[in-house]
């Protein structure tokens, strides 16, 4: 269910104006959605989605409750303020309540395209076929994931906050197999206008991918040098970007707690090139403009020349610790060069190409260690060209790491991860030294 | 299994009775309202109708009306309670053997029948990318209704006693010496109607409920800190299994063992047995057995994101993927289980999925949705469908997955007396593997040194890695049926759109020969 600014102003007011609460918060969301699934070079599902979520956050003092719900007309949006009430009642006070921050002052960001909203199942279906003739073309096996989204969110509190945006969204995957399941290939964009979507390169990446990842040499486990591609950037900065918490990082529970106390913000800790910022009028990967508690997602720079700068902090944390209010980013930048992969490779006399990676998990929080695997085109760096593709990895590696070892960075283009797939990212491909391969994966 | 932003900062993670009995109805729950059977007879009457007339050759739909509370607490205050309520449906149709599939948050026929049509207009557009026809079997019509047994409804329950119960825990663990004390109890109602147009209406209730806590020792000298959770999982029953826990021996075990790890002795890493508690196996379990056994995969019809497998058609009663002492059952029947129904999400009887997926050893059968037995040759599905919601298309999810017990009385402590050197592990901490369902790492919560048949000192920076046909096949030791214990997880991850499904795994301890022992700590 879509909403323009317009009504939903008036369905927020209207609900806000039945709230006998000393605040309240209202937040609300609605989409249209439609996506279509390829996979063994045929249809297997796809679908329509229309949906609108509300939830009402209200408090007497300092107890609060929420309540939320998926329907948007009068009655039912009255029984969530009532709900939310009954909550707070019964809640225990919290001494960390904050009543919600008065009117804000938001960021631009161009995050719709009419054209995207207007997309239909027919479109995606014929985006599917040339999917399908790229992956018949070279006899591989296509499947692909299509999805488009056109949402609104808003967000009205009664000390006079508002704020709208409107939203659209379409992530394009695309894989190939070899008919022998030797071979596998993946490339994967998002974006939220169709113009900025190249779909027959990114289907002509994968199957290339696909056919060139055909009988892997062995290649041992061990330290490598490593050219991650960018959806592998994003699965691991993202992960390292999620975990700037200031308050575990004061309470000595984080890698960022330094021992006998304090933490390591302005700390240099990654090379110098490393620039890691959130902007939501990011022309590529635009985000909300607006972050947790209704507040401005304003651009900001978390790693600056590899010093860290930022950590997010609540409102209740930045009173305690007198220190400035850092809500959530809501995309992710990594900055980089004008060099393409292709230059990065010339730069590389031995390493390791990595076009994805899998199942990131974190292994040891006190040094942000995860674990994962290559997947999907995996190949040798020999004298600066491509020499042959290898078996898969598992690593355990920190980003941490990962970034104090930057040997060079590409050039920054949208970019969607196995795991952080619904932050809107920009970032580079990556070259890092000692990147740490554990183990061999068989899986091809 | 993907993350979102939301979750990303989230860890989330019986007595066995066999037989596919009569199904109970308890009679403390509440019953469906009759007006809501009505409306939702009503709706399935507009939306088969509308579909049939716009060309599907098959339809159903499933009409949800979910519940759900969350409370947490941190340290002695409340965090946040949230009550949530949704409900919709979701049309699935079937034309000249493309599927269609829309969804609506409106409950009135006129919604039902524009959804219906809707799916019919997507299910042709998609003709074009039709290369396949997608054929299902005949499933027999069933008029019925059932629901998850429970003695106290948690909905029912004050919320201020529920909150009450969170500060205690926690503050029990703060006595114990914890820095720092998380829990949460989440509850979930859901009712769900399932109608079709071969005459088939089916009504089940399901209950969920899942309380956890999480408990923090640091040294902030050393900058040290460690984690220990509750070995309590996620199970299908009602607030009765929260009373059933003893939570202040917990809340004092997981604070002294959160303390403990801070000066526990790093594990030197190499090759050494395992003996597994229940409390870790279930979750090695899902991942290499679990997943690897879903027809789906073999057929590549998630290449593109949970993966394949490294399993092939021609490997039923073939393949030997295990040890002779494992067996592996499906099911939907279990009491407590996660996937346990009456119905899949398909439509099929539960008892289809009692079946053998690793018969001592050996790989006996896929887990299918409708639509799926014909690529191997099988009259029908084994009632392994799943959709998380009414907006999700019904894909093949598990059911029940569990480890049986050996018939001999085999105690934990005579596994662990058969090993040399090695580690016992319990509960689960990390997991990863690859989307071929091969190389594995698993983490845990709590290490302990074997040393000459006992238990020696609590270690830490324990991984492990192997590989799952290996792995299995080095188990030489399972424990008997009073080490039985049910585990499982609200949130296993697949499809795309990526559906959270809930699955339960009933798991023994077990004994594992000559595993790869990783030292986290060292840069593993």
């Amino acid at each position: 269910m879509i909403l323009s600014e317009g009504e939903a102003r008036e369905i927020g007011t209207k609900l806000l104006s039945q709230s006998r609460a000393d605040t309240a918060v209202a937040e609300m969301a609605g989409w249209s959605r439609l996506n279509v699934r390829i996979a063994c070079n045929t249809v297997t599902t796809d679908g329509k989605d229309e949906g609108f979520h509300c939830r009402v956050a209200s408090s007497f003092g300092k107890r609060r409750g929420e309540a939320a719900g998926n329907k948007a007309e009068p009655g039912d949006l009255a029984t969530l303020v009532h709900r939310s009430e009954e909550v707070a009642r019964v809640s225990p006070e919290d001494p960390e309540f904050l009543p919600p921050p008065g009117p804000q002052t938001y960021p631009c960001s161009r995050s719709y395209s009419p054209e995207a909203a207007r997309l239909t199942a027919k479109d995606l279906a014929e985006q599917g076929r040339t999917i399908l003739a790229a992956a018949e073309a070279e006899r591989v096996v296509g499947a692909a994931f299509l999805e488009c989204e056109n949402s609104f969110s808003a967000c009205m509190a009664t000390s006079g906050l508002w704020v709208f945006q409107q939203s659209t969204r379409l992530q394009y995957t695309v894989s190939a197999r070899t008919r022998d399941g030797g071979g596998a290939g993946w490339a994967a964009t998002a974006a939220y206008a169709p113009a900025e979507i190249a779909l027959p390169a990114l289907a002509r990446r994968a199957v290339e991918k696909a056919l060139l990842s055909r009988h892997p040499k062995p290649l041992a486990p061990g330290r490598y040098t490593v050219l991650l591609e960018p959806s592998a950037v994003c699965d691991l900065i993202g992960f390292l970007l999620l975990s700037l918490q200031a308050r575990p990082a004061d309470e000595g529970r984080s890698f960022l707690s330094r021992p006998g106390g304090g933490t390591l913000l302005g700390e240099k800790l990654f090379a110098d090139s490393v620039s890691l910022r959130s902007d939501p009028a990011d022309p590529v990967a635009p985000g909300s403009i607006y972050s947790t508690e209704g507040l401005p997602a304003l651009p900001r720079s978390w790693i600056e020349g590899g010093r860290l700068r930022e950590l997010i902090r609540t409102r209740f944390w930045a009173q305690e610790k007198k220190a400035p209010v850092v809500p959530e980013p809501t995309n992710l930048l990594l900055s980089g060069s004008d060099r393409s992969t292709e230059e990065l490779i010339q730069g590389i006399d031995r390493g390791v190409l990595v076009t994805r990676l899998w199942y990131v998990r974190t292994v040891d929080p006190r040094t942000l260690l995860l674990t994962g695997l290559t997947r999907d085109g995996t190949f040798w760096i020999d004298k600066g060209k491509i020499g042959y593709p290898v078996n898969n990895f598992r690593f355990n590696e920190s980003p941490v790491s990962l970034l104090k070892n930057v040997l060079a960075l590409g050039k920054p283009e949208a970019a969607v991860g196995s795991e952080i797939d619904d932050l809107p990212a920009r970032v580079p491909a990556l070259v890092s030294k000692e990147f740490r391969f554990s183990s061999v994966s068989q899986a091809s | 299994m993907s993350i979102s932003r939301r979750r990303f900062l989230q860890s989330l993670a019986a007595s066995f009775l066999g037989g596919g009995g009569p199904l109970v109805t308890a009679a403390s729950a509440s019953e469906a309202p009759s007006s809501r059977r009505a409306d939702a007879a009503r709706l399935a009457e507009a939306a088969l109708s509308a579909a049939r007339s716009a060309g599907a050759g098959y339809a159903d739909l499933r009409i949800l009306f979910s519940e759900s509370e969350m409370i947490s607490a941190r340290e002695e205050r409340i965090e946040n309670v949230e009550v949530s309520t949704s409900s919709g449906l979701g049309v699935r149709v079937l034309v000249n053997g493309v599927w269609g599939f829309s969804s609506a948050s409106v409950l009135d026929p006129a919604h039902a029948s524009d959804c219906a049509r809707s799916a019919v207009e997507i299910a042709k557009a998609n003709r074009a990318l039709a290369t396949q026809p997608i054929e299902i079997e005949r499933i027999e019509p069933k008029v019925d209704r059932w629901q998850v047994p429970i003695e106290q409804d948690p909905f029912a329950v004050p919320l201020d006693r529920k909150a009450g119960q969170l500060l205690a825990i926690n503050a029990e663990a703060m006595k114990a010496g914890a820095s720092f004390a998380h829990s949460f109890f989440l509850f979930v109602r859901q009712e769900k109607f399932f109608a079709s147009s071969i005459g088939s209406f089916l009504e089940q209730l399901f209950f969920r409920t899942y309380p956890r806590l999480t408990v923090t020792a640091t040294d902030p000298a050393s900058g040290r800190f460690a984690n220990r959770s509750s070995f309590f999982p996620p199970r299908a029953a009602g607030y009765e299994y929260i009373r059933s826990q003893d939570w202040k021996r917990e809340a004092h075990q997981a604070a002294e063992d959160a303390q403990r790890k801070l000066k526990a002795k790093p594990v030197a890493a190499g090759r050494m047995d395992l003996v597994l508690h229940p409390t870790h196996l279930w979750l090695t379990l899902h991942e290499t057995v679990g997943h690897s056994t879903e027809l789906d995969r073999a057929f590549g019809y998630e290449a593109g994101f949970a993966g394949t497998t490294f399993i092939t058609p021609a490997d039923r009663g073939r393949l030997a993927f295990a040890s002779e002492l494992v067996t592996v059952m499906a099911d939907r029947d279990q009491p407590g289980g996660l996937a346990t129904a009456a119905y899949d999400d398909d439509g099929m009887p539960a008892r289809y999925a009692r079946f053998p997926i690793l018969s001592h050893g050996r790989f006996e059968n896929f887990q299918m949705a409708i639509g799926q037995s014909r690529w191997i040759g099988l009259p029908h599905s084994n009632a392994c469908a799943f959709a998380e919601g009414h907006a999700y298309f019904p894909i093949q999810r598990m059911p029940n997955i569990s480890l049986q017990p050996s018939e001999q009385d085999i105690s934990i402590e005579e596994l662990i007396s058969g090993v040399d050197e090695g580690v016992y592990i319990m509960g689960d901490g990390s997991w990863s593997i690859d989307q071929q369902r091969r190389n594995f790492q698993f983490g845990g919560q709590l290490f302990y040194e074997i040393r000459k048949g006992k238990l020696g000192e609590m270690l830490r920076d324990v991984a492990y890695q192997g590989t799952t046909v290996p792995f299995w096949k080095a188990c030489d030791g399972i424990g008997g049926a009073k080490e039985y214990w049910l585990g499982g997880t609200l949130s296993c991850g697949k499809g795309q759109p990526v559906q959270s499904a809930p699955v339960s795994h009933g798991v023994v301890p077990a004994r594992f020969r000559g595993i790869t022992v990783l030292n986290t700590g060292r840069g593993a």
